[in-house]
């Protein structure tokens, strides 16, 4: 009976000593999620210089509201980078005479590939980063993006065909969606949250996370790239 | 002389500026020109916009008109509902679209869904569909319910296009786009209404102009961003002038269209004669103009060395031979030798010095008469400058007259000719001189040829430079100060008695002693010296004292040493037996001045 109890104590002390590793070692790795909001400026009015655009006067016409998946995204910077990326395909698409999505992420090392769906070729560069290349129809380049930077990128065939790459060295990138809300996971730690909005980031905000929801509202107002 | 060289310069003055203005005034003018074309040009470009934008209205209403088909509407909706059937669709929108465009003649026109995919195109690509191009700024507008327009760079062309949205009830069905091409067509009618010639460039290559324009070339290399701006101003490029425009829209970076006009030459003395040359070298009369030119400069130097035949070199030759006579070297001007004015001119020089010779010799009479009981009889020399020996010329008569001693005197206003002997026709003139001894003028008297003549003068000259001091003209007064006490002015005075230059070459004048003078000074004893030294001294004071002048400082004791010591040099310098001292007054001042008396 004894050397019952006595087994019992140590399967007992050997379970909670267990659980309680199992426990410190939980909250050391545990994540909390961010949130919030990205306000963008109200729309200025259509700028067509020398171009007419004339109300068909049967019909309201559609107004054009800022689409933020299209305009911006969010840039989480850890105050201790984080370890070594993994490459990454990233994929973007030429269809309809349109750069989709006309904002494209990477991180350093991630490969972009081009799909030019359309049936007209397209010429699309970026100073210092993709060198003026035609892409035939229904053909695929290719690039591997070694540097960080933000890169304005142009279609020389279709100058309307624009876009941002953007690649960065680390941090977590998240796109908002068609309201401008976002949220994500982060690991617990101190984080810059950084606003880019048309080839710029415009607002940054650091907060903590400790395993509790953070709310970081981000507003582009103001900005003026 | 002076005159005819100032006209001289006048004149060269005058051709050069005239030379200047022909050479500098059509540049001006090209630049007012230039200017008038480059102001011109820029007002083209903006018409040039208008004109396009207002083209771009018509062809938007046009579309507008092609959207409201019925038939259109129809099948576009039906497209855009995803018919399992596109193609029957197609080719009723596509021979929709050919029926209207026997009218239209444009050469892209295409009809898309609601989503911005095409269902069928006529003219440019005829057979391709169900591509989208919702990416097109224009068909997003037009699928938002917007007309507008653009343009277009598509296959190495330039298409000014228009979209109109399809309206099917209360929503879009489609949109139907119209696009001309910009050809040489449209250059002309831009060309009708502008009057410039009109290019347009895609990507740096003309795509369509007016005319074959041998600037085309040029006009993609000068297609640089500094000449594209809106305000840019418009330059030049190989004789024509050239002011660049951009599309607006989609292709507006890289379309422009380009006005050009010629420059015109004006006609500028080079440009003329380059123009000329160039065109028919033969036309220039070249044998002819150096011909002309030769003949021209011929006659100019023929007229220079008249000029110089006629008018300056006697002019010069007067100049000098009237300096000679001022010198002594001549006696009178050579007048026939000179002609016109010239010898007027000379004919009344030798008449003033005959007139003034008359006048002498009337004086000299005069003096004869007054001066019988005078033992002592010289003769001496007209007025006449000091000259060197073997410059003298024999041009007057010695003359006889009474003894007139070396006068030092202040400078007289005029100088003044001394009577002579008329006895001695053949004694050549002098200069005024005093021939104190009469063995001297014994020996002259005994030379009787021209040798004789020449060496008795130099000997005469060379004894009586001791004698005469000739007097300059311009000479400031010897014995006159502006201001100065009396004491002063008395020692001054006598001081530069004394001393007083000699040598001059110019003039010599020689104070005639008065009569009573002459008579005084004979035999003077001591008495007689104090005497004339106290009144001297009297009529010194007196005058100052009418002048206004100060008598400080001024006493007959002092006035009298100087005098003293004046006279005593003046004997001792020139040998005379006495000296007489006249008080006048000169320019409003009291002056002195001392009279050997021989």
């Amino acid at each position: 009976m004894s050397r019952a109890l006595a087994r019992s104590l140590v399967v007992t002390s050997l379970l909670t000593a267990s659980i309680a590793t199992s426990l410190l070692t939980a909250s050391s790795a545990r994540a909390g999620s961010v949130y919030g909001q990205i306000t963008l400026p109200v729309e200025r009015s259509e700028q067509n210089d020398g171009l007419w655009r004339l109300d068909n006067g049967l019909l309201p016409v559609v107004q054009k509201g800022a689409d933020a998946r299209r305009e911006c995204f969010v840039l989480l910077l850890p105050k201790t980078p984080s370890k070594q990326h993994k490459a990454e395909t990233v994929t973007a698409e030429l269809r309809g005479l349109r750069l989709m999505p006309s904002l494209i992420v990477a991180t350093t090392g991630d490969t972009l590939e081009l799909h030019n769906d359309d049936r007209v070729p397209h010429s699309l560069s970026a100073e210092d980063l993709l060198p003026v290349k035609p892409t035939p129809a229904s053909s695929v380049r290719t690039a591997v993006l070694e540097r960080a930077g933000i890169y304005p990128l142009r279609d020389d065939e279709l100058p309307h065909v624009r876009g941002w790459l953007v690649v960065t060295d680390s941090g977590t990138l998240v796109r908002p969606d068609e309201h401008g809300a976002w949220k994500t996971d982060v690991a617990d730690g101190t984080y810059t949250a950084k606003l880019f909005y048309r080839g710029a980031f415009v607002a940054e905000i650091p907060f903590d996370v400790s395993g509790h929801p953070v709310e970081v509202d981000l507003s582009a107002q103001g900005a003026h790239p | 002389m002076s005159v005819i060289r100032v006209w001289l310069v006048l004149l060269t003055f005058a051709l050069v500026g005239a030379a200047g203005l022909l050479v500098c005034l059509p540049h001006s003018l090209v630049d007012e020109i230039d200017r008038d074309a480059q102001t011109h040009l820029d007002h083209s470009r903006r018409a040039a916009s208008l004109l396009l934008r207002l083209s771009a209205r018509k062809r938007i209403d046009t579309a507008a008109l092609l959207a409201s088909d019925a038939v259109l509407m129809e099948s576009l909706d039906e497209a855009t509902r995803g018919p399992p059937d596109l193609q029957t669709v197609h080719r009723t929108v596509q021979e929709r679209l050919k029926a209207f465009n026997e009218k239209l003649k444009a050469e892209l026109v295409l009809a898309t869904d609601a989503h911005g995919r095409v269902i069928a195109r006529v003219g440019l690509d005829s057979s391709a569909y169900k591509d989208g191009i919702e990416g097109y700024p224009l068909v997003a507008d037009a699928l938002r319910g917007l007309r507008g327009d653009d343009t277009w760079a598509i296959g190495g062309q330039l298409y000014r296009v228009v979209a109109s949205p399809v309206v099917d009830r209360d929503h879009y069905a489609g949109v139907i786009v119209v696009g001309q091409e910009v050809t040489a067509e449209l250059a002309d009618s831009l060309k009708k209404e502008l009057g410039v010639d009109v290019a347009f460039l895609l990507r740096g290559r003309v795509i369509a102009s007016t005319s074959a324009l041998p600037i085309l070339d040029d006009l993609t290399i000068a297609a640089t961003p500094a000449h594209t701006a809106p305000d840019a101003a418009p330059f030049a490029v190989k004789g024509y002038s050239v002011a660049l425009g951009t599309f607006p829209g989609e292709a507006g970076d890289a379309a422009l269209f380009a006005l050009c006009t010629p420059r015109r030459d004006v006609a500028t003395l080079p440009a003329l004669v380059g123009q000329l040359a160039g065109s028919d070298p033969g036309a220039l009369p070249l044998h002819t103009l150096a011909v002309v030119g030769a003949a021209g400069l011929g006659l100019l130097l023929f007229g220079l060395l008249l000029v110089s035949l006629f008018g300056a070199r006697p002019a010069a030759r007067l100049a000098r031979d009237t300096q000679a006579l001022s010198r002594g070297e001549l006696s009178r001007l050579s007048d026939p030798s000179y002609r016109g004015s010239l010898r007027v001119v000379a004919r009344s020089v030798n008449s003033t010095l005959e007139r003034i010779g008359g006048r002498v010799r009337a004086e000299q009479r005069a003096s004869e008469s007054s001066a019988a009981p005078v033992q002592r009889v010289e003769v001496v020399e007209p007025v006449e400058p000091v000259a060197p020996v073997s410059n003298i010329r024999p041009v007057a008569a010695p003359r006889e007259r009474v003894v007139e001693p070396e006068a030092v005197t202040a400078p007289l206003p005029t100088p003044a000719p001394v009577p002579v002997r008329k006895e001695s026709p053949t004694m050549p003139m002098r200069s005024a001189m005093h021939v104190p001894q009469d063995p001297m003028l014994q020996t002259l008297d005994s030379l009787s040829d021209r040798d004789e003549e020449l060496a008795s003068e130099q000997r005469l000259h060379a004894s009586m430079s001791s004698v005469m001091t000739p007097l300059p003209p311009p000479a400031p007064p010897l014995y006159t100060q502006q201001v100065e006490t009396g004491a002063a002015a008395l020692e001054r005075a006598i001081a530069e008695m004394a001393s007083r230059p000699r040598g001059f070459e110019e003039q010599t004048s020689v104070e005639s002693p008065s009569e009573a003078l002459l008579i005084a000074s004979s035999n003077e004893t001591g008495e007689e010296i104090e005497s004339d030294f106290e009144r001297v001294y009297k009529e010194f004071v007196r005058t100052r004292e009418t002048c206004g002048e100060t008598l400080e400082g001024v006493s007959f004791d002092r006035f009298v040493v100087k005098l003293r010591q004046n006279r005593s040099q003046l004997i001792q310098r020139y040998g005379c037996s006495g000296v007489k001292f006249q008080v006048y007054i000169r320019d409003g001042k009291t002056a002195l001045k001392a009279t050997p008396i021989t």
